[in-house]
């Protein structure tokens, strides 16, 4: 009887426990080494300049410590004030809504601002159902102590923690880099530090640049909203800057406080909308222009990642969990790029398709879905061009057909269908050359079905200048070709199958025409193109090899600009 | 040259891309018979000629799906001369 293998799921079951449980160590862990990778760039530029590790460290970490403690000061009285006139916007947008008349979904807003209002109104106890409550004990002295001060301390001994660990973290970071280095593996110590070091500058790169564009975007935001007239304009650009790091539905998020608190003060609907089109449109810009020109293309994680990234973190650790995501996400995708041990999470997380153009094409063909595989190709096409776009997924199809049918993962009936399958997406794509040239090319397939499918795509893409002669056993085409004595014959082969029945065409072929023009074209397919294959080829009789598509069609193009000047020559 | 069936089938695997297959049916490991059928049974080698050379009659030898077989003692130009038409020189 076989057995469930539950040892990954007991894995991953595991290190979700011990993230859970372990969140009072593991947050303010992960927060230092946030803030170490962010402040690492600015302290090696000080190091560069002269400066010691001590004085580089006081200097990044103190700088950084004045931001947050100024940026925060600010934030906590413009949050307090906000607590105080909640119930006043409340009642506005109350009355407001009420004007709007009994609509549902607007009756329960209105209802749910009810609610806000009476819990942040300074005399809500009055209006609010009273209920009996017997007291059974006095709290003793160090309970109501801490009690009143354990919301002060906690977030104080927190953040405390947090600067000390950053301090030893970044102070101690080339030892931490060995260590794990170590861990990696002693056996080729080069190349891992080199990998090392280079994940760990991209991450700081990464998480620093990004860090910047989204304290630019509060920033152009707070003073966009001041403008507006909003006031907190501070405190919605900072949380606005923060959930940037949540993607997508981040800037969709922060914009719900300020457009209500535009909705309550104004009168109109000018503001409201004014709010929401300024997020919408900021949040266009630096995803669309900002981001790409200052990151690069893209950060190379995946957007759907990252939201399960945020929907899994915010469930772990809460609102730190929410901003931490993007962040942890981000790590292990660059780890998984640049670390062959993690390199499953680079799959996981990247935004790199997870197959690759021409295997992606043909899994689409095995599993008869056609019409995807059409519109691969057709993409294709619309970025390149016809033999460009046969070259990169019609053969490698045929290709891989061959392969998994040598190896047995198919049995022989699929690869034939398959080979027929992809005879049919290619008469989608592109129909057969209708145009005729005086002197075509004489086209055979050398052997196999495949074979006579790349003669199709040949022929299409020589637009009327190759004859595709019918199938036939390898001897009776030669005496089909001997009997027309063509002037050129182009032989369509995609090995393994069929490089002997090439060689035996050309050695004929050179024997029986010997002032026949012989181009092979011995396509590879997913592999690198055989040297010595094609030197067998020229040594059986072959005048010409070529080895794609694209340069199939110069080769016909060539000859057929040869064939007209022998016949104007012919002529005169 | 491969000593047997299975050596040949090793050679082959390992990318060598003959124009013609010489076999006898008598070899140990992998007999001639079981030699063919492999080869005939994967499409990368269905289109390389076989010839064996036996020692038995064609009643002895049974069934083969092979483009030529030759009894020993074998008349040596007849057999070169089938080795060349099958390899188109």
């Amino acid at each position: 009887m076989r057995r469930l293998n539950v040892g990954p799921v007991a894995e991953v079951a595991l290190v979700i426990a011990i993230v859970a449980i372990g969140k009072p160590v593991w947050i303010p862990v992960t927060l230092a080494f946030y803030f170490a990778f962010i402040l690492t760039p600015p302290s090696d530029a000080l190091e560069r300049r002269g400066a010691s590790r001590l004085v580089s460290l006081l200097v990044v970490v103190g700088a950084a410590m004045t931001l947050f403690l100024v940026l925060s000061s600010i934030l906590v009285s413009q949050a307090a004030d906000l607590a105080t006139q909640l119930h006043t916007y409340s009642a506005q947008i109350n009355q407001k809504l009420a004007r709007l008349g009994g609509i549902g979904l607007v009756e329960n807003f209105r209802r749910a601002m009810d609610q806000l209002g009476a819990a942040f109104a300074p005399d809500s106890e009055a209006s609010l159902p009273t209920t009996a409550v017997r007291i059974a004990e006095t709290p003793r002295l160090w309970q109501r102590l801490e009690e009143a001060v354990r919301p002060i301390l906690e977030p104080i001994a927190m953040s405390g923690l947090v600067l000390v660990l950053t301090l030893f973290v970044l102070g101690r970071r080339e030892d931490l880099r060995a260590r794990m280095i170590r861990l990696a593996g002693p056996q080729n110590v080069t190349v891992t530090t080199r990998t090392m070091d280079e994940a760990v500058r991209r991450i700081s790169h990464l998480l620093l640049t990004q860090v910047w564009i989204n304290a630019a975007f509060g920033a152009v935001l707070a003073v966009a909203l001041h403008l507006i007239g909003i006031p907190y304009g501070l405190l919605w650009g900072f949380i606005a800057g923060l959930l940037r790091f949540v993607p997508m539905l981040g800037a969709a998020i922060a914009v719900l406080l300020p457009s209500l608190i535009a909705f309550a003060i104004f009168p109109g609907w000018r503001e409201t909308a004014c709010t929401v089109v300024l997020f919408v449109f900021a949040d266009i810009v630096v995803a669309n222009f900002v981001e790409p020109l200052v990151l690069g293309r893209r950060t190379g994680v995946s957007s759907l990642a990252l939201l399960i990234s945020a929907v899994f973190w915010t469930w772990m650790w809460g609102p730190v969990g929410l901003v931490l995501a993007t962040p942890l996400t981000v790590c292990a995708a660059v780890m998984g790029r640049n670390v062959p041990q993690l390199a499953f999470l680079t799959v996981l997380l990247g935004d790199e398709p997870g197959l690759n153009a021409e295997v992606n094409f043909y899994q689409r063909v095995l599993a008869q879905a056609l019409r995807d595989a059409e519109r691969i190709g057709r993409a294709e096409i619309s970025k390149s061009s016809l033999a460009s776009a046969l070259d990169a997924l019609l053969v490698p199809a045929l290709a891989l057909a061959g392969r998994d049918q040598n190896q047995q993962a198919i049995d022989d009936a699929t690869a034939e269908r398959v080979v027929g399958d992809v005879g049919k997406v290619l008469a989608a794509l592109a129909p057969p050359a209708s145009a005729k040239v005086a002197h075509p090319v004489l086209g055979l397939a050398a052997e196999t079905r495949s074979d006579a499918v790349l003669l199709q795509m040949l022929a299409m893409v020589g637009g009327g200048r190759v004859e595709a002669q019918p199938p036939a056993e390898r001897a009776a085409a030669v005496d089909a070709v001997v009997r027309r004595a063509p002037k050129a014959v182009i032989i369509a082969s995609l090995p393994p199958a069929g490089s002997a029945s090439t060689r035996y065409l050309c050695r004929r072929l050179r024997a029986q025409l010997p002032g026949c023009h012989v181009v092979v074209l011995l396509h590879r397919g997913v592999d690198a193109p055989s040297s010595e294959a094609a030197a067998r080829l020229r040594e059986a009789g072959a005048t010409e090899v070529v080895l794609t598509l694209g340069e199939a069609q110069k080769a016909l193009a060539a000859l057929s600009l040869q064939a007209a000047e022998a016949g104007v020559s012919g002529a005169a | 040259m491969a000593e047997n069936g299975a050596a040949a089938i090793t050679v082959l695997e390992g990318g060598f891309d003959p124009d013609l297959i010489l076999t006898d049916l008598m070899m140990p490991v992998m007999s001639g018979w079981d030699f063919c059928k492999t080869l005939k049974g994967r499409a990368a080698w269905r289109s390389i000629p076989v010839v064996v050379l036996c020692g038995m009659t064609p009643d002895q030898r049974g069934k083969l799906q092979v483009e030529g077989a030759f009894e020993k003692p074998t008349h040596l130009p007849t057999l070169f001369g089938r080795i060349a038409e099958l390899c188109g020189v």
